[in-house]
């Protein structure tokens, strides 16, 4: 053998990476058979299931629970279907001006939690009386949990955050609410608690229908964030529900009178008040668009009789926006509640 | 026929991979003087044991650990098939194209040949815990973490093993090399290496 042929260098350091390098050069020009990618796919899957091994070595429950195909829930949904439904929740809640979640995405109005709230007793408001007997601190704590759920949705509230927000420990707001589920119902509580106010002073105004509907738009996000939270939250999906349901039927049950007073038939009143509950977030139906336009319509066609009935007043111009797709309900959502924290 | 999602991932992994996992399977065999068609029943059974054995968990990890563990399975496959067969042949330089990718002299087999009889057979000296952890870095390519999560070793005791046997083997290498130049007597070798004797019947 010609020895000056020989590739290994004979004196001076050895580079093993250069040796790797063209050993395997010459290994990668040597020729085979073409492999099939196919049939060997075909017969690694025909050959057992997989965690059949598992199943022989452990037996039992270990080896059922790995036998059990990745990605399928147990009640036989799978998680593909799971994200349709979860995207047609989506976009119910968004056509009905449901735009927490957008808001969140663009990080508007994010709380900074290292920075301390200024948080007064003084700017509590009307709720100090609905709340009343309950303690102030009780309800600076729902105060704080309102604000997350409305900047950051029922996601947002978590103790402690909440006791972030106020500075105090957790331990306080374990003190007041044990589990977060009580904080949610305590919430709810007093949110309906203030909205049978808002609702009955609506009412009394000399405009019902529209102060009606704008108390609807003020509270409509909440109501979602409620709604979205009985369905996450089981165990006080049931409270939620109730409660949620006690406004429509006040609502019904005052409205026939205060609109026979305005010389309206209770039939036609029952319809808008329908209309207006469909056309909020509550309402299951495709057509919300259309409902929602036929609503305000139907609103501007009512309150104009009584109004212009009155010798000598201005013709009422209901400032609603005829355009559907302009009107988004929510966009000031604390208007009922405390007031937020750039006022 | 409607695949599970376990087997969709496996199926994508392997395609996405395949030339890839080929090209190891052939450097395995041929490091350990087996036929160069060998390269491709080592990835086919690694990957049905894989699929057996391991994928189960594995699927829902990442695909550089799939890869990985992959790769310690053909290791595994083709020391049992170095140990199966008892005869080590270096490869025939007829079975080398004409013209190999090599820096010094391009066009000559026999050098390149004789390049892989003298890698192999460095190899076959080292022991059999240096020749896995030097195979998956050289071979397979993967990093000293990825080793020390494959074969349970820690970090530190890949890399020390690692470099010892590189050590070893550099010294195999001239060692051999001085033997061809001008006929110095190689140290005095078992017939077999550690793996045979371990592992032949």
């Amino acid at each position: 053998m010609d020895r000056s042929l020989h590739p290994l260098p004979q004196t001076g350091d050895l580079d093993l990476d250069q040796v790797f390098r063209e050993a395997h050069a010459v290994v990668d020009a040597v020729a085979t058979r073409p492999g099939d990618v196919d049939s060997v796919i075909r017969s690694v899957f025909g050959s057992a299931d997989p965690g059949g091994h598992a199943l022989a070595d452990a037996g039992g429950a270990r080896g059922r629970a790995r036998s059990t195909p990745q990605g399928e829930l147990i009640d036989g949904q799978t998680s593909q279907d799971l994200a349709t439904e979860v995207d047609g929740l989506r976009r119910r809640l968004s056509s009905t001006g449901h735009d927490a979640r957008a808001s969140r995405a663009r990080g508007a109005g994010r709380i900074d939690l290292t920075r301390p709230l200024p948080m007064r007793v003084a700017s509590l408001g009307p709720e100090a009386i609905a709340t009343r007997g309950d303690g102030v601190i009780r309800s600076r704590l729902l105060d704080a949990a309102e604000r997350l759920m409305v900047e950051d949705g029922w996601n947002g509230v978590q103790v402690p955050r909440v006791a972030a927000i106020l500075g105090v420990g957790l331990q306080l707001v374990h003190h007041y609410f044990p589990t977060l589920d009580d904080l949610f119902v305590a919430l709810l509580k007093r949110k309906v608690r203030q909205w049978v106010q808002a609702q009955a002073d609506a009412l009394e105004s000399p405009r019902p229908l529209t102060a009606l509907w704008e108390f609807n738009r003020g509270r409509a996000q909440l109501v979602a964030e409620f709604a979205t939270l009985a369905m996450h939250r089981t165990a006080i999906h049931e409270e939620v529900t109730i409660r949620l349901r006690f406004l429509p039927e006040a609502q019904s049950r005052l409205m026939p009178g205060l609109l026979a007073r305005r010389d309206l038939s209770p039939t036609l009143a029952a319809e808008i008040v329908a209309l207006l509950q469909r056309a909020l977030v509550m309402s299951e139906s495709e057509e919300e668009d259309q409902l929602l336009a036929e609503a305000v319509s139907t609103l501007r066609q009512l309150e104009t009789v009584p109004e212009a009935r009155k010798p000598g007043s201005e013709p009422v111009v209901p400032h609603i926006s005829l355009s559907a797709t302009s009107i988004t309900m929510g966009h000031d959502p604390v208007e009922h509640g405390r007031t937020s924290r750039d006022q | 026929m409607r695949r599970s999602p376990e087997e969709a991932g496996f199926e994508d992994l392997v395609r996405s991979e395949w030339e890839q996992l080929t090209r190891t399977g052939k450097r395995y065999a041929l490091y350990r003087g087996l036929p160069p068609d060998a390269g491709a029943d080592i990835v086919a059974e690694a990957l049905e044991r894989v699929w057996k054995k391991e994928w189960s968990t594995l699927c829902l990890t990442d695909s550089s650990r799939q890869l990985a563990t992959i790769y310690r399975y053909m290791q595994y496959v083709a020391q049992e098939y170095a140990r199966g067969t008892k005869w080590f042949s270096p490869i025939a330089p007829d079975q080398l194209p004409q013209a190999v990718h090599h820096d010094r002299d391009p066009t000559d087999r026999l050098a390149a040949a004789d390049l892989l009889t003298d890698v192999a057979a460095a190899m076959r000296e080292l022991s059999e815990r240096e020749r896995m952890v030097l195979e998956l870095a050289a071979i397979a390519g993967l990093t000293n973490a990825e080793i020390a999560e494959q074969t349970g070793m820690s970090r530190t005791h890949v890399s020390t093993v690692l470099s010892r046997a590189r050590a070893r083997l550099k010294n195999t290498l001239r060692e051999r090399a001085q033997h061809r130049c001008d006929g110095t007597p190689l140290p005095r070798q078992d017939e077999t290496g550690q793996a045979d004797r371990e592992g032949g019947a």
